[in-house]
């Protein structure tokens, strides 16, 4: 390739370098000291940087400290649990997306409906829906007396999962949904002339041959997840905090006791564990597709 | 290995809307025997395949197979090893458990899907590929694997849907034969669906050719060849020499019928459904017509004098083309020898028997 040809790159590297890999060198450099200010380290005070002492304590106190333990495990089974609805049951509506041509334009619109308003938009209206002066509770607890009790799902994990699940499960309905209808169709009506019914195709034909797009569309919604913040400040109702809320907390409350080198260092672990669970599902992916290409 | 069943097509019709893809479609397909259904792309061919095989529902008509309506029958219910153009091979299965997948489905024993898995690699040579993808077979090796995959469950009926257009030519000539003596060894019914014609003539016990949803002709290959029903069977199986022309007159006792052409007179044999005065089409192959330096003999009915306008070499013949007198032009293949003896501007006579034309209804 002639040297000209890597100017065309020149923009692309200079904007990642300015925009995502300079200012997260920053926070790393940040994590590790206790300088609780804003200024950007590696440039603004690189001599002082020389004299400053590194140390992992902002780490040690994360997983130290109970509070912040049980962020990182609220976050770990948010982003697993929403993963999981996800995938169990997105996969049908997908199939059905793909497969029913004839009702391909209505399932499509009902599948991305949720994405079509902003995060913050589907999170406020959930917390209408379902919170205590909420359409749920009067109807079936107030006016049907169907409900023992009031239910009060507002701030705990399980809501979490269902508002993660509710924003990313479009995302990945559409997107297996794609990937399936591009598959060669004489691949299902070969299992069916075999002998296979419908739904012995799908199990045993449909889903190991995309494995990998669906594990891939997995490892999207759990990071995606592990990053989300927007659904934990409306709907965490504070009673679930998750890693993305706490740097945002500390963010928001500088100058009144946040700590801009422990949120650092949540955004260090909450990169660590996204590259670990990347590693992982690449190391999956490599299994599942080994010797078929 | 299975008794060999009767397929039959009673009026099957297939409308997409103002398209018709097979118009009151009547067949049947002997058993143990090979029909190719041929024809241009789009002409309904893998459509009444794919009814047959249930991946499409006929608007309307009957399919039976060895008697048996199986109109209502889901694809998975028919027991048909249909063969597809792409081979359809599962990507993330073996060989191996893509030849036992159907056996897998009808839950035998796993010694005994082993046992016929090897049996029918060994018949298709391609035992030592069991362990193998897809993804690292060649084009041939993956038609054999997906004909294997078929044989396995020991169909009622093979439904063959151009197997061999993705090979390269040398390979499908290899493979036709193969095919050929699979299905002859089996004596399973077989429908094969084919766009090239020289596959059809070689594979075929009997020649279904299809245009607009239709059948035209159906036959064995020699008969469709030799005496093309219409003027698209003529023009579709192999080349033909078409005259526009009237019936003059009709010798019972020669066995002969004058046909005027512009300003020639052909002879051809007596056809029952003409009379003086119909406007007819007489076909001659090129192959059938010979070239002379003067006058043949009275072995042929029709010779005409013209002028060499075109001489091709082929390798193993010759193409050429005559103007005749009436601005009337004809083809001829001849041997290849015979190259070093012609030349354009030649004056030469056009000659071919009698028995050799085909006389086609205009209508």
């Amino acid at each position: 390739m002639k040297w000209t040809t890597f100017l065309l790159l020149v923009p692309f590297l200079g904007l990642s370098g300015l925009l995502i890999i300079l200012p997260f060198a920053a926070v790393v450099v940040k994590s590790l000291t206790t300088i609780n200010d804003i200024s950007f380290l590696l440039i603004k005070s690189p001599l002082q940087l020389l004299s400053t002492q590194f140390s992992p304590q902002n780490f040690v106190r994360i997983f130290s400290d109970s509070y912040y333990r049980r962020t990182l495990y609220n976050t770990l089974i948010v982003a697993t649990f929403a993963t999981v609805l996800c995938v169990g049951i997105g996969i049908f509506p997908a199939y059905f997306y793909a497969k029913m041509t004839k009702h391909q334009g209505k399932i499509g619109i009902i599948t991305t409906l949720p994405l079509l308003a902003p995060d913050l938009l589907s999170c406020f209206a959930l917390w209408m829906f379902l919170g205590a002066d909420g359409p749920v509770n009067t109807i079936f607890y107030n006016t049907l007396h169907i409900f023992v009790q009031p239910i009060d799902v507002i701030g705990t994990w399980q809501m979490l999962v269902l508002a993660d699940f509710y924003v990313l499960g479009a995302y990945f309905i559409q997107s297996l949904g794609n990937i399936l209808k591009s598959s060669d169709p004489s691949i299902e009506e070969a299992s069916l002339s075999l002998g296979a019914t419908p739904f012995q195709t799908f199990r045993k034909i449909l889903l190991p041959m995309n494995a990998s797009a669906i594990v891939i569309l997995s490892l999207f919604v759990f990071t995606r997840t592990m990053a989300e913040f927007v659904t934990a400040l409306i709907l965490g109702g504070g009673k679930t905090p998750v890693l993305p809320l706490l740097v945002y907390l500390q963010l928001t409350t500088y100058g009144r006791g946040g700590d801009l080198c422990v949120a650092s260092a949540i955004s260090v672990v909450l990169v660590l564990l996204t590259l670990s669970t990347q590693t992982a599902y690449g190391y999956i992916v490599k299994v599942i597709t080994r010797g078929r290409g | 290995m299975v008794n060999p069943v009767e397929v039959e097509l009673r009026a099957i019709t297939k409308r997409y809307g103002e398209v018709v893809a097979a118009d009151h479609v009547n067949l049947k397909v002997k058993p143990g025997k090979l029909f190719t259904l041929l024809g241009p792309s789009g002409c309904g061919k893998t459509t009444i395949l794919r009814m047959i095989g249930g991946f499409i529902r006929p608007d309307e008509g009957q399919i039976l197979i060895g008697g048996e309506d199986i109109a209502d029958k889901p694809p998975n219910e028919r027991d048909c090893g249909f063969v597809f153009q792409s081979y359809a091979l599962f990507p993330h299965m073996t060989v191996r458990n893509n030849i036992g997948y159907g056996l897998k489905l009808r839950k035998w024993a796993k010694n005994d899907i082993e046992r016929k898995v090897h049996e029918v690699a060994s018949l298709l040579r391609i035992t030592e590929l069991r362990d193998r993808y897809p993804r690292q077979l060649s084009g041939g090796q993956q038609q054999r694997v997906a004909l294997a995959r078929a044989l396995a469950i020991e169909p009622r009926v093979f439904l063959w849907d151009e197997p061999l257009s993705n090979l390269d030519a040398k390979l499908r000539d290899v493979l036709r034969f193969e095919l050929r003596e699979l299905q002859v060894e089996t004596k399973i019914t077989t429908i094969y669906v084919t766009h090239d014609q020289a596959e059809a003539l070689i594979l075929a016990d009997e020649l279904v050719v299809m245009n607009m949803g239709r059948i035209e002709q159906i036959g064995r290959a020699f008969d469709v060849y030799g005496k093309p029903l219409t003027p698209f069977v003529a023009d579709f199986i192999g080349r033909s020499n078409f005259f526009d022309g009237k019936i003059l007159n009709i010798d019972q006792n020669k066995d002969t019928t004058q046909v005027s052409c512009g300003d020639q007179i052909l002879n051809a044999p007596i056809s029952p459904e003409f009379r003086p005065g119909d406007e007819v089409m007489a076909v001659v192959r090129p192959e059938k017509v010979s070239l002379f330096f003067s006058e043949p003999g009275k072995d042929f009915d029709n010779s005409f004098r013209g002028k060499l306008e075109s001489l091709s070499f082929l390798g193993d013949h010759i193409e050429c083309r005559a103007h005749l007198q009436g601005d009337i032009h004809i083809a001829a293949s001849l041997p290849s020898g015979q190259l070093s003896t012609l030349r354009v501007g030649q004056e030469v006579f056009v000659a071919w028997r009698k028995s050799d034309t085909s006389l086609l209804s205009k209508r």
